[in-house]
């Protein structure tokens, strides 16, 4: 009786939560005459609208827009916050208030940067470019990715580099083989958080790109037009999006529940 | 004042986890009784079974002529002293004190009283007044033992009360908790896996292993007669050596060595004990018999030294004085007396024979 | 040539003064122990000498070069870390031989590698742990494995940190013998930190005693332990511990005597001259140190000896050990096994021949607690 009613409370919970990715799917599989039907389950499946999107109105480029921003940025972003992290984390570099102006950056909304930043990328000529959201999108994921490393290369005792130093080891070598494999779970963890936030990343790309460098996100934003809004395509764009976030995520989880164990070295 | 006695009694978790196995025994009223194994024993389960914290799976347990285990832990009227301090630490050292009495609707003057009493045994009066957090570790320790012994209780449980602390203190704390019984006279149950606090402590000890009881008895008993190589092994610091041996026609003949032993059960294998206080150290070129080996290291302790002895039947621990002259390299022989080896059996691990006479 | 030398080291945290002119030299080969309570500073010794701490002043030498001058990696100094410091990702053989396949370690191929790990291991009784991961090993396999680690390559000092206290107890007593052994096999130079004296004494060829940074003596075991230089040194020496009672010589036409709390104890033989000295210099004040071994307790009245209450009694295997209030300390003394005394009975206590320090008093005797807990 307990496990039946803890299964039921389990099933409520999951249907809530994806309970709308599954409406979407359902959606972008109806013809428009059935989105609106009186039983939202019982429809003729199409694959019209995924048609529509491959030879009406081209997503490709879009898609393509969103993977260049979200990988180059979050590479670029991995490039710099590793070695601040592990700079703030083991030698105090700047005693904390370095690291403070870092976060900062994440404390105010980022509407409030957009007019300074829009400009400054008219000036510079980087409005709708590729080179433009990039860089916007290294902005405001390197702080938090810098705070996240912070945290995790903290939980790496320094006793396990002494020992190596004092073995004769450099510390590039160090690095490479103590302390890279060790901080490995926490960079996949951040890595992901950044894919995932530059991909649905919506404000910025929307003030900053027009058509050239227009992403996924605001693609999805056309189909909301002033004479009628297009649910089937627009759900269909939303079926593509979300993937490579699910997948993310998932590989994410997993990394997330192996958890980070440095049993060795304490207890 | 209560007798306690355990009769029969089990734990088993989850259907098929023995956790204590078929223990009985009986404590005398007002006797110091110490319960003594390694951890996962079942020590600790059988603590709590006595002091209600735990259900009883099977058997009886009765303080006196009453069985208590229907009744709670309060109406047990138990003492309970944990490992940890377990202080209220929103609360002075007064109030904490005074918590268990108030629970039982005492008059005000009455509690004040028992406090005085209880901080003057405990020398713990000038702290009253302090919260748990601004006590050290050994004054935290004593106002816990004092607060689970303040109302008079039918029986003290004490679960390893000093193994968070420094050996020093805890060598002062033994002395203290030791007084605290004589003064107030209750049967006593003290857990520890510390084999030199039980003998240092108690009338008698329980040593359990495997969720069971291996012996129970005086110090003197556990000592001479271990009815088993695990008791054997157990007590004593450094530990009793243990040697294969075969029998033969009055000699046990080890790797190491032989000695004149008459083990009145015929021929065969054997396992030989003997404690490393109970040998004679002496060079091997001068005796014929013993046990061989070279010194391989003696570790000068002060009163005493021990050596270590790289023999043909393993390393072997021999005890001398504190100023031994022995240095490593040396090759001595360890001369056992009869009166002082234990025979075990080789597969049982059962008590054969301790000294000359055979195991009752 | 010594093989390490420190010369008035002193270091600070903050305003914190963690070491202040600590000087001894270590001998090659020699087992030298840094012996103390906790935050005595130990630990901070280690760490300059392996250059993981620095901001120091004074001198440290190695092999008669200036520490500070050599990076970590040129040191040569191996290390065991108190709290393991293994790499977890790494399994226990492969964290083993992690130091031999250092960059300035002599090259080595891997059967010779394997062999060493292996026999290593086997000495420390964790031969049979290899392929296991850190994390599957319980606290007392997990140091072994630093230790092995710390063991396996040559260096010119061998700075081992509490390398086996979280042992149990049966288990440390096999690991100090083979420690030692294997030390002495090695040709070794060792400084070895440890708070427990049976180590201090048992393992080393001579010993540093430190609290609150400061060195109170260096010493050879038995040195050590029969001519301590101060109260705190006797009072870390031994188990029971050493008792001390804070009192005054009194002049008696039969001698002096020491006294407190209106209790009157002779003095043994050995201390009556320096009693007499320290009286006619006026230094009556005195704190008496003296082992439980080296008080005989009797049943009966004796000559000479102390009549008094005794407080509560504990068993040995081999004596009885029964205590007395004196004041607010606590005076024990050794009774033989199976002696009928017990707590409130009178009983006579007499300090043995040759048993017994006079001290002067060089921490305070806490009052709520009779013994002193700033000796943790």
């Amino acid at each position: 009786m307990r496990k039946a009613l803890f299964w039921l409370a389990v099933g409520l919970m999951v249907f809530v939560f994806v309970f709308p990715v599954l409406w979407i799917y359902v959606t972008a599989l109806k013809a428009p005459d059935d989105i609106f039907s009186d039983n939202p389950f019982i429809f003729t499946p199409t694959l019209e609208n995924f048609d529509y999107l491959i030879n009406v109105r081209p997503a490709f480029g879009e898609l393509l827009n969103s993977m260049i921003m979200s990988v180059c940025s979050t590479i670029i972003v991995m490039l710099i916050s590793l070695p601040a992290a592990y700079s703030f984390a083991r030698f105090n570099t700047g005693n904390g208030h370095i690291l403070f102006i870092t976060i900062s950056t994440r404390m105010f909304p980022g509407v409030v940067a957009a007019i300074p930043f829009f400009l400054l990328f008219r000036t510079l000529g980087l409005l709708d470019t590729h080179l433009g959201l990039v860089l916007l999108y290294t902005y405001f994921n390197m702080s938090f990715a810098t705070f996240l490393l912070y945290g995790f290369f903290r939980e790496i005792p320094e006793s396990l580099e002494h020992a190596a130093m004092l073995d004769g080891y450099d510390r590039i070598t160090i690095l490479r083989r103590i302390v890279f494999p060790l901080i490995k779970p926490g960079v996949a963890i951040t890595t992901m958080f950044c894919l995932i936030w530059s991909w649905n990343e919506f404000l910025f790309a929307f003030l900053f790109t027009r058509r050239v460098a227009r992403t996924v996100s605001v693609g999805q934003s056309t189909f909301w037009g002033s004479v009628e809004i297009q649910w089937g395509p627009m759900a269909a764009l939303m079926c593509i999006a979300v993937l490579p976030t699910l997948i993310a995520a998932w590989i994410m989880q997993r990394h997330v529940v192996r958890g980070l164990t440095f049993g060795a070295v304490k207890g | 004042m209560t007798v306690l006695s355990l009769r029969n009694v089990w734990k088993i978790y989850g259907g098929d986890v023995v956790a204590v196995r078929d223990a009985s025994f009986q404590a005398a009223d007002g006797e110091f009784v110490a319960l003594l194994g390694p951890s996962g024993c079942g020590k600790s389960s059988t603590m709590r079974m006595i002091a209600g914290l735990e259900d009883i799976s099977r058997g009886d347990i009765l303080f006196g002529e009453e069985v208590v285990n229907q009744l709670s832990p309060k109406d047990r009227n138990v003492a309970l002293a944990f490992e940890s301090y377990a202080l209220y630490s929103p609360m002075t050292v007064r109030e904490n004190l005074e918590f268990p009495l108030r629970s039982r609707g005492l008059a005000t003057d009455v509690i004040t009283a028992k406090v005085a009493e209880i901080a003057r045994t405990f020398q713990i009066d000038d702290l009253l007044d302090r919260r748990p957090s601004k006590l050290s570790g050994g004054q935290a320790q004593r106002v816990s033992l004092a607060r689970a012994l303040i109302r008079d209780p039918n029986v003290m449980l004490l679960d390893e009360p000093l193994s968070h602390l420094d050996y020093r203190l805890r060598t002062e704390l033994r002395v203290r908790i030791r007084r605290i019984h004589d003064e107030l006279n209750a049967t006593t149950i003290y857990v520890t896996h510390d084999q030199e606090e039980a003998v240092a402590l108690s009338d008698r000890i329980i040593v359990m292993n495997h969720a069971e009881i291996q012996q129970f008895g005086e110090i003197e008993t556990l000592w001479k007669r271990p009815v088993n190589r695990f008791v054997a092994g157990f007590l004593g610091d450094p530990a009793m050596n243990f040697v294969d041996v075969r029998l033969t026609d009055g000699r046990a003949v080890a790797a190491a060595g032989d000695i004149s032993y008459d083990a009145g059960i015929g021929n065969g294998q054997a396992v030989l004990g003997f404690r490393p206080e109970e040998v004679d150290i002496v060079a091997a070129a001068e005796v014929d018999g013993g046990l061989k080996g070279e010194i391989l290291v003696n570790e000068f302790h002060g009163e005493r030294c021990v050596l270590t002895v790289d023999s043909g039947s393993g390393q072997l621990k021999a005890v001398d004085r504190g100023d031994s002259p022995w240095r490593a390299g040396d090759t001595v022989a360890l001369v056992l007396r009869p009166e002082a080896v234990h025979l075990f059996d080789s597969d049982t691990g059962l008590a054969v024979r301790h000294g000359t006479e055979a195991q009752t | 040539m010594s093989v390490l030398r420190l010369d008035g080291v002193s270091k600070n945290y903050g305003r914190t003064e963690a070491l202040r002119d600590v000087s001894f030299e270590c001998e090659e080969g020699e087992f030298f122990t840094l012996f103390g309570p906790s935050g005595a500073g130990k630990t901070t010794i280690l760490e300059l000498i392996a250059g993981i701490k620095d901001g120091y002043s004074g001198r440290i030498e190695i092999k008669g070069r200036g520490a500070e001058d050599l990076a970590i990696q040129d040191r040569n100094v191996s290390m065991a870390f108190e709290y393991y410091a293994l790499y977890p990702h790494l399994s226990v053989g492969e964290n083993i031989a992690f130091p031999l396949r250092s960059p300035r370690a002599q090259k080595l191929g891997e059967a010779e590698i394997a062999r060493k790990v292996q026999w290593t291991a086997d000495e420390l009784g964790i031969g049979h742990l290899l392929d296991r991961n850190p994390v599957q090993l319980s606290g007392g396999q997990k140091q072994r494995v630093s230790l092995a680690r710390a063991l396996v390559r040559p260096a010119d000092v061998y700075l081992l940190d509490e390398p086996i206290a979280h042992l149990d107890a049966k288990l440390r007593s096999i690991a100090r013998a083979n420690l030692k052994a294997m030390a002495r096999n090695l040709g070794a130079t060792i400084l070895y930190v440890t708070h427990d004296f049976r180590e201090a004494l048992g393992l080393s060829d001579r010993v540093l005693v430190l609290n609150e940074g400061r060195v109170l003596q260096i010493a050879e075991p038995r040195d050590l332990y029969h001519r301590p230089a101060t109260d705190f040194v006797g009072h870390l020496l031994g188990d029971p511990a050493m008792n001390l009672v804070d009192g005054v010589l009194v002049d008696t036409p039969d001698g002096p005597v020491f006294e407190a709390a209106g209790i009157r104890i002779a003095l043994s033989d050995a201390l009556i001259d320096e009693a007499r000295a320290r009286l006619a210099r006026g230094a009556a004040d005195i704190r008496l140190g003296v082992r439980p071994s080296g008080v005989a307790v009797s049943a009966d009245a004796v000559e000479g000896a102390t009549g008094l209450p005794v407080y509560t009694v504990e068993h040995a295997t081999d004596h009885a050990l029964v205590y007395f209030r004196i004041g607010e300390a606590y005076l024990g003394g050794t009774a033989p096994f199976g002696s009928p005394l017990s707590t409130g009975d009178q009983a006579w206590l007499r300090l043995k021949d040759g048993a017994g320090f006079l001290f002067d008093a060089s921490f305070a005797l806490s009052a709520s607690s009779g013994m002193k807990e700033a000796a943790r």
